[in-house]
């Protein structure tokens, strides 16, 4: 059965989100320059890295695709991505709180930090219609992966490229001069950070055993009821386990 | 509790306080919605299963009253095909996605992954 550790993986994701959470409100001193405002900030930066390291890992994934033709690495470079867009989401939609809290705007076009985590969301936006413009599963899966290395490739250039920019307002927290956090905002920046991780994998770790729990339902009702008990799948951008469930491991 | 609720009124909730809120609760919306759909997910799963376990059921009963007549002793001790062999485990467990010690799903969708088994799209 899949989803083995599912349940100890939980309770430690819970008691992590619940410890940040109080040392964010109870224990990190309020910001000198911002104020109160600076919490969102615990949340807001370590969903944005952890974003950007769910796509570089789904490049990971991706490749050990290529390499094995394994569709379990797929169905892992799948749903990181998925999961990842919607923790873009959230650390976009936290981000323009803060922005309007801090600097009055929603949104600051010329800012690049903003502007490049954008368009990260935009381009792996675009790996499910990828996905969903191809029928055949296989070249689907083969395309997908392809375009997931690029992606991941494209994220620390665009890292790199927005350091490397000029006339930013955006603060820089990781940098060795002009950044940096006291220790005890800079323990809780650490905690929320692994709080955060651990949650994303948390909801992969749910989504995978989901999706091969629903395939193995699927197979198993072909194989005690026959094929004509099973309905024929619609095109969809999910991947599918092939011809086979020898890779649902 | 007590010591949460006194500490609670320090935090400025009157100035900042609603922009902070609305990150935290969007936040926790989203993971509130996404534990609803994986619910909905779970219970749609256990019906298959149910559902499952109740057409191999009334296989297994529609067999057994056919192969009666048959000499139905003889017939029961002779090995059954492979999926009979399944089906007749499956209903133990059909309703439950835990594990369980034995004739679980778990064990069932091993025997599901077994090589020669296809399962086209």
């Amino acid at each position: 059965m899949h989803g083995k550790g599912l349940r100890a993986l939980s309770l430690v994701t819970v008691a992590a989100l619940a410890v940040t959470f109080a040392l964010v409100f109870f224990y990190a001193p309020n910001d000198a320059d911002q104020g109160f405002i600076q919490k969102i900030f615990y949340l807001h930066v370590p969903v944005a890295i952890i974003t950007l390291i769910a796509y570089v890992v789904a490049g990971g994934f991706a490749i050990k695709h290529l390499r094995t033709n394994d569709r379990q690495w797929d169905l892992r470079a799948y749903t990181t991505i998925h999961i990842g867009l919607i923790f873009n989401i959230v650390g976009l939609a936290t981000g323009a709180i803060w922005a309007k809290a801090s600097w009055g705007h929603w949104w600051v076009w010329d800012e690049p930090t903003l502007v490049s985590f954008l368009i990260v969301f935009l381009l792996f936006a675009t790996y499910q219609p990828l996905r969903f413009s191809i029928e055949d599963p296989e070249r689907q899966a083969r395309y997908a992966s392809v375009f997931a290395i690029m992606g991941a490739a494209f994220v620390p250039l665009n890292f790199i490229a927005v350091r490397a920019a000029t006339g930013y307002v955006h603060p820089r927290v990781l940098a060795s001069t002009g950044g940096g956090l006291p220790a005890s905002m800079g323990l809780v920046f650490v905690v929320a950070i692994v709080a955060v991780g651990l949650l994303f994998t948390t909801i992969v770790a749910y989504e995978i055993a989901s999706k091969n729990a629903s395939w193995q339902l699927r197979a198993l009702r072909r194989r005690l009821l026959g094929d004509d008990a099973v309905a024929p799948l619609g095109r969809s951008a999910a991947p599918t386990m092939g011809s086979t469930l020898e890779s649902a491991r | 509790m007590s010591a949460l609720l006194a500490a609670a009124p320090a935090l400025p909730l009157h100035t900042a306080g609603p922009y902070v809120a609305a990150a935290y609760i969007f936040f926790l919306a989203i993971l509130v919605i996404y534990v609803a759909i994986m619910a909905t997910k779970l219970q749609r799963m256990k019906r298959d299963l149910n559902d499952l376990g109740e057409q191999l059921e009334a296989r297994d009963a529609r067999r057994a009253a056919a192969d009666e007549p048959a000499g139905g002793a003889d017939v029961a001790a002779t090995p059954q095909s492979d999926a009979d062999a399944v089906a007749a485990r499956t209903v133990v467990k059909a309703g439950s996605l835990g594990p369980g010690p034995r004739d679980s799903v778990g064990e069932l969708a091993q025997e599901a992954r077994s090589p020669e088994r296809e399962v086209d799209r």
